[in-house]
């Protein structure tokens, strides 16, 4: 009787895990492992497929686009950081101050919408803020006596007006989660640190921010995601990668060796090393940091 | 709880069939319904809305046919890279796709399309409605021997002018350039009298570019186009002159698209695009717009790439090629053509259709009209477009030495063949 009890429990458990496993399985183990099949594979959608060996990693990695899009990725996490750790912490403790309740919905509101707007819509509405001759931009530069900027064409500016559009776009987002996170904070330690005259700042440093660690650790990593795949979005609306590979990215160059040279064994190859890439960089971030990402209360 | 396990195991139990319901489109077509063909272009807007209504009146005359008009806005590489994905996805091919000049050879060697042979109902047909083109435009869908298609949409590079900046720097019609000469001439008075841009020259692919290189006897290619050859006198010296025009700051430093819509908003003298552009050219212009031949090197003819494309098919079911053909056939007659050339698109017929506005000058420089070139190499012609684009796009507007990018830019090329 024991026995056919535990097997129903077992038979109940398989039922109810079963519909999310196979999800899983299907729509993310499948596509890896088939990525990870075709980047042994010489494809175009539409011929047969070759075995090449380890052609693919060989031709990837001395790809000219390889080295700009990773370097960029790199350029891309490090702009993408104010965003995701900095101002949305300065923001959500700002808002913390703001004694009005209804104020602090209201400028919270106001910080999120971008947020919750299509990511396509706001690049074309900041295309026309970035547009040379007409811009907003250009047209406060213009006050000042400063010559126009191209900034979607200057190998200059594209990379940071490409991290402007999407740090504008999540901040609001990050911006919440911070100011959850402020809000998980027991009050008795704030109290505790206040009696012992602890000023603002101590009890900023000492207490909120280590206590914050979870969601600095998860805006981390997510700014990570964002850098690597995206913020695919904006650079290939805004400027297709280019001037000159200027912005393109890890994921901005799969789609180019997928979808544009129809070579699908690079592309694969280019999406397993971003995947590792990215799990590595993840462990880091998280080890990095010294175990903070967890607390008791 | 039994119940709860019966409608769980229930549920996954239908979920394949669920998930793979849409699998074959071609089993889902009514036995005795309409015949149902789909059909692919790259327009949207004004041009997306005449390609719609070129359907809706084939479909008052066939209602025994149904096309449904898949429009996937952007260059034609873009639409054929659409179809690839979709097809990768399992779905079959469109019906009708309409598939740019420049991607023949890579859509018929590689997607193998549907012969026209085989969609006619029998030679007679065939011969009807090849006897509408003049033999060298029915050529251009002529690929290794295999007629794979009907050339559709025609188009040439046109000069537009904003007559009211002209106006402005003291210039008259009699100063809208008729060679590279006076690009250069005008454009510094442009320039000067009203600090505004001069000229734009339209840059998302190599069409432009192959009308000025191939104009002053240049080429993209060798001569067996077997190897790119970026070197050549022409091809250097184009790119200079256009490079010279971008550091004096006669041609805006911006994308494409920027600049497309400066000169739309009045900011820019003169844009140098596709004829395919004139109707929306004229509908969105808040001045006195004209559109003028292309300008000529001295001493040479222009030779200008056709652009456009072409009506090519993927179908394989009888039903399907019958309904294909009669698409064929009517958008290619007098009627379907004066429909379709409302877009700005040259009539690729002999049929005389209505000349719109500003479409004069791109009709009177149709002898000069040759093949748009492709790259060799099949796929690897995909790569080389891409490295030749980024090659040019920083020779022009980031100022790299032009020599040595030209000669990088074809050793890489060339490796990849």
């Amino acid at each position: 009787m024991v026995c056919s009890r535990k097997q129903n429990e077992l038979l109940l458990f398989c039922l109810f895990v079963s519909p999310a496993l196979i999800l899983f399985v299907l729509f993310k183990w499948w596509p890896i492992l088939y990525s990870f099949f075709l980047s042994f594979m010489q494809w175009n959608f539409v011929t047969s497929k070759h075995f090449v060996g380890l052609a693919n990693y060989i031709r990837l990695f001395s790809h000219q686009y390889f080295h700009k899009a990773l370097g960029n990725t790199v350029l891309y996490i490090l702009g993408m950081l104010p965003f995701f750790v900095v101002l949305p912490l300065f923001c959500a403790l700002l808002l913390s101050y703001v004694v009005r309740k209804r104020l602090q919905s209201l400028f919270r509101a106001l910080l999120f919408i971008p947020n919750i707007l299509s990511f396509s819509i706001v690049c074309l509405v900041w295309m026309w803020m970035y547009h040379p001759g007409f811009g907003v931009f250009n047209s406060a530069l213009a006050l000042f006596g400063i010559a126009p900027v191209s900034w979607l064409n200057d190998t200059h500016t594209a990379l940071a007006s490409i991290v402007v559009v999407t740090g504008w776009k999540i901040l609001g987002g990050n911006m919440l989660l911070y100011a959850a996170g402020l809000l998980m904070i027991p009050k008795s330690c704030i109290e505790a640190a206040t009696i012992d005259g602890a000023s603002q700042w101590s009890i900023f440093w000492h207490v909120k921010w280590p206590l914050l660690a979870p969601t600095t650790l998860y805006n981390l990593v997510t700014a990570v995601n964002y850098s690597t795949e995206r913020v695919f979005i904006p650079i290939n609306v805004l400027t297709q990668g280019g001037p000159d590979k200027a912005t393109t990215n890890l994921a901005h160059m799969i789609y180019l060796f997928g979808f544009n040279f129809f070579n699908i064994g690079l592309a694969s190859a280019a999406a397993i090393f971003t995947s590792l890439l990215f799990l590595v960089v993840t462990v880091a971030v998280m080890r990095g940091v010294g175990g903070f990402g967890y607390y008791e209360n | 709880m039994k119940k709860l396990t019966v409608l769980l195991a229930s549920a996954m139990m239908l979920m394949p069939s669920v998930a793979f319901a849409n699998g074959n489109q071609e089993s889902a077509k009514a036995s005795n319904g309409p015949v149902e063909l789909t059909l692919w272009h790259r327009w949207s807007g004004t041009n997306g809305d005449i390609v719609n209504e070129l359907v809706d009146s084939f479909e008052q005359k066939n209602p025994d046919i149904k096309i449904t008009v898949v429009p996937k806005p952007g260059e034609y590489v873009q639409l054929l890279q659409s179809m690839i994905a979709d097809m990768a996805a399992g779905n079959n091919p469109p019906d009708l796709f309409i598939g740019g000049y420049n991607m023949l050879n890579y859509i018929t060697r590689e997607l193998h399309p549907t012969e026209l042979k085989d969609l006619a109902p029998n030679k007679e047909a065939l011969d009807a409605v090849k006897d509408r083109y003049l033999p060298s435009m029915y050529q251009i869908t002529q690929i290794d021997g295999k007629q794979i298609g009907l050339p559709f949409a025609l188009s040439n590079i046109m000069t537009y002018v904003n007559m009211d900046i002209f106006r402005q720097a003291g210039l008259t019609e009699a100063d809208i350039p008729e060679t590279w000469d006076d690009v250069i001439r005008v454009s510094r008075i442009i320039k000067e009298k009203t600090g505004k841009y001069a000229v734009s020259i339209q840059t998302p692919d190599t069409w432009s570019d192959s009308a000025m290189i191939y104009s002053l006897g240049g080429s993209l290619t060798n001569s067996e186009q077997t190897k790119v050859d970026l070197t050549n006198p022409a091809c250097v010296q184009v790119l200079s002159m256009w490079q010279d025009l971008v550091k004096e700051g006669l041609h805006p430093n911006m994308t494409d698209q920027e600049a497309e819509s400066a000169f739309v908003a009045g900011d820019v003298a003169m844009r140098f695009g596709s004829i395919m552009k004139v109707t929306s050219f004229y509908k969105q212009a808040k001045f006195d717009l004209k559109a003028e031949k292309f300008p000529v090197f001295p001493g040479h003819e222009n030779k200008l790439p056709t652009g456009g494309s072409a009506l090519i098919s993927f179908s394989k079911d009888k039903a399907k090629k019958d309904a294909v053909w009669k698409f064929m056939d009517y958008a290619t007659s007098k009627e379907g053509m004066t429909i379709f050339t409302k877009t700005g698109y040259l009539c690729v017929t002999k049929d005389k259709v209505p000349v719109s506005k500003g479409q004069e000058k791109a009709y009177e420089q149709m002898p000069q009209v040759v093949l748009w070139p492709n790259w060799p190499g099949g796929a690897a012609g995909m790569e080389i477009e891409r490295l030749y684009l980024d090659a040019r796009n920083s020779i022009i507007m980031q100022g790299a030495p032009v020599k040595e990018s030209l000669q990088k830019c074809q050793d890489e090329a060339n490796k990849l063949l």
